[in-house]
């Protein structure tokens, strides 16, 4: 038995999932979260309580105290749901006063004041901070640092930001 | 009424079907053929054999690179790039087989690199000769003879070297900048089978303390965040790819001398 194909289940068919991306992609552009350069996420900023911090960027997927390195201790704070990659989409760590020290965004949903996400290209985030920005070479990535201390780096691989990092130091 | 809701749903489909077109636009731009493709694959394909290269400092290099170029036929001009594409030196012939080409004044990237050195002429250009270099900043640290480890924190890059000469480069994630990694001498602790964040396995780095090695809580290790790897992300240990670090514990000896800096 063969299913006759009808034009108008067709086109509802696309239209349905035109607007499933649609909206997908506009609700992303709503839900941006804000990143400030050199300060912090949100309204978590560098140098505040870690628990404080915390509640106020949202829901906590995975907190731990994190002793695998060099007997430093680390509490970090992950965000979001795990992505493939195994990353999430806002890591913040807290050193053992407590005090958050850095924010590392791997997601396109955290854009900065400048309008800089995960994603972005080379040649927006040039034209974004100009000179401002000091280029690092690297084996991987490329790292481009706006400000001393703190500041802010954007990790790029293959032209694309991967990563931002606002530190303390 | 059901009109109604039928005349509203190929009102949202249409909407929905103008607005894909829409979207779909700029992709249809895109499969136009960038410009300058058909150029490249006319242009003529090099006819003459590539010129010989010696280095007097091994792959090993300063900031300051000098060394010899000689081909088989005469040439007009020998073209340096380093990097891969961008020429950073081009020296005017004049007709000699020979030349001595110092590199004093170019300033090369840092970390590996491709040289790549071509000579022309009327008739074409040579076929590149093409060269692994690694520009490590200073060699002054760097034995002439024995084995060594260098962890460049700039490079983000970890290097085997004997004799002054690579052997094998990885690249590594170091510590935060707010957790660096330690800079000195260090000896290379034997391998340990590990898990977690520290991956596969993780070798100690030992200090020196009045005459003996002592442990310190900073070593090198895989990784169970690959991402990282060339970033500044972890505590101070310096991190590898698992693969890379495997490999690492096979070819470098326990005790090997590790420069980081």
């Amino acid at each position: 038995m063969t299913r006759a194909r009808n034009p108008r289940t067709r086109s509802l068919a696309v239209s349905t999932v035109t607007f499933i991306l649609v909206a997908s992609v506009a609700s992303t552009a709503l839900a941006a979260v804000r990143v400030y350069e050199g300060k912090g996420v949100a309204s978590a900023r560098l140098g505040m309580r870690d628990s404080v911090a915390a509640a106020r960027i949202g829901k906590v997927t995975k907190s731990f105290r994190d002793r695998s390195y060099a007997g430093r201790v680390v509490y970090k704070y992950c965000f979001g749901r795990k992505m493939s990659s195994g990353r999430y989409p806002l890591e913040m760590y807290g050193d053992k006063t407590r005090k958050v020290f850095q924010f590392t965004v791997n997601s396109g949903s955290y854009v900065t004041v400048k309008g800089i996400r995960v994603g972005s290209g080379k040649d927006a985030l040039k034209r974004a901070y100009g000179d401002a920005l000091v280029e690092h070479e690297g084996s991987v990535y490329k790292r481009y640092t706006l400000g001393r201390a703190p500041a802010t780096d954007f990790y790029v691989k293959s032209d694309k930001v991967t990563s931002i990092v606002v530190r303390a130091r | 009424m059901i009109q109604t809701a039928r005349a509203a749903v190929i009102a949202w489909a249409v909407g929905a079907l103008v607005t894909a077109a829409f979207l779909g636009a700029p992709s249809r731009v895109c499969a136009t053929a960038p410009e300058g493709v058909e150029a490249a694959a006319t242009e003529p394909q090099p006819q003459r054999p590539a010129p010989r290269v010696s280095l007097a400092s091994g792959r090993v290099v300063p900031r300051r690179l000098s060394f010899e170029v000689s081909a088989s036929e005469p040439a007009s001009s020998v073209v340096i790039s380093a990097g891969g594409e961008t020429p950073v030196h081009t020296v005017e012939l004049s007709g000699e087989a020979s030349w001595s080409v110092a590199l004093d004044s170019i300033d090369l990237p840092y970390g590996p690199l491709w040289l790549a050195v071509v000579t022309r002429d009327a008739s074409g250009t040579s076929v590149p000769r093409r060269l692994r270099l690694y520009n490590v900043g200073t060699v002054s640290d760097m034995p002439v003879s024995g084995r060594r480890v260098l962890v460049d924190k700039r490079a983000m890059r970890v290097y085997h070297v004997l004799n002054r000469r690579v052997l094998r480069s990885w690249p590594v994630a170091i510590g935060m900048p707010s957790a660096p990694t330690p800079t000195g001498t260090f000896r290379l602790g034997a391998p340990q089978p590990s898990g977690g964040a520290w991956g596969v396995l993780r070798r100690p780095l030992l200090k020196k303390s009045g005459s003996r090695w002592v442990r310190t809580s900073y070593y090198i290790h895989g990784t169970n965040e690959p991402w990282s790897i060339g970033m500044m992300a972890s505590h101070g240990c310096v991190r590898m790819f698992n693969s890379h670090v495997r490999e690492f514990a096979r070819t470098v000896p326990n005790g090997t001398l590790v420069r980081i800096r």
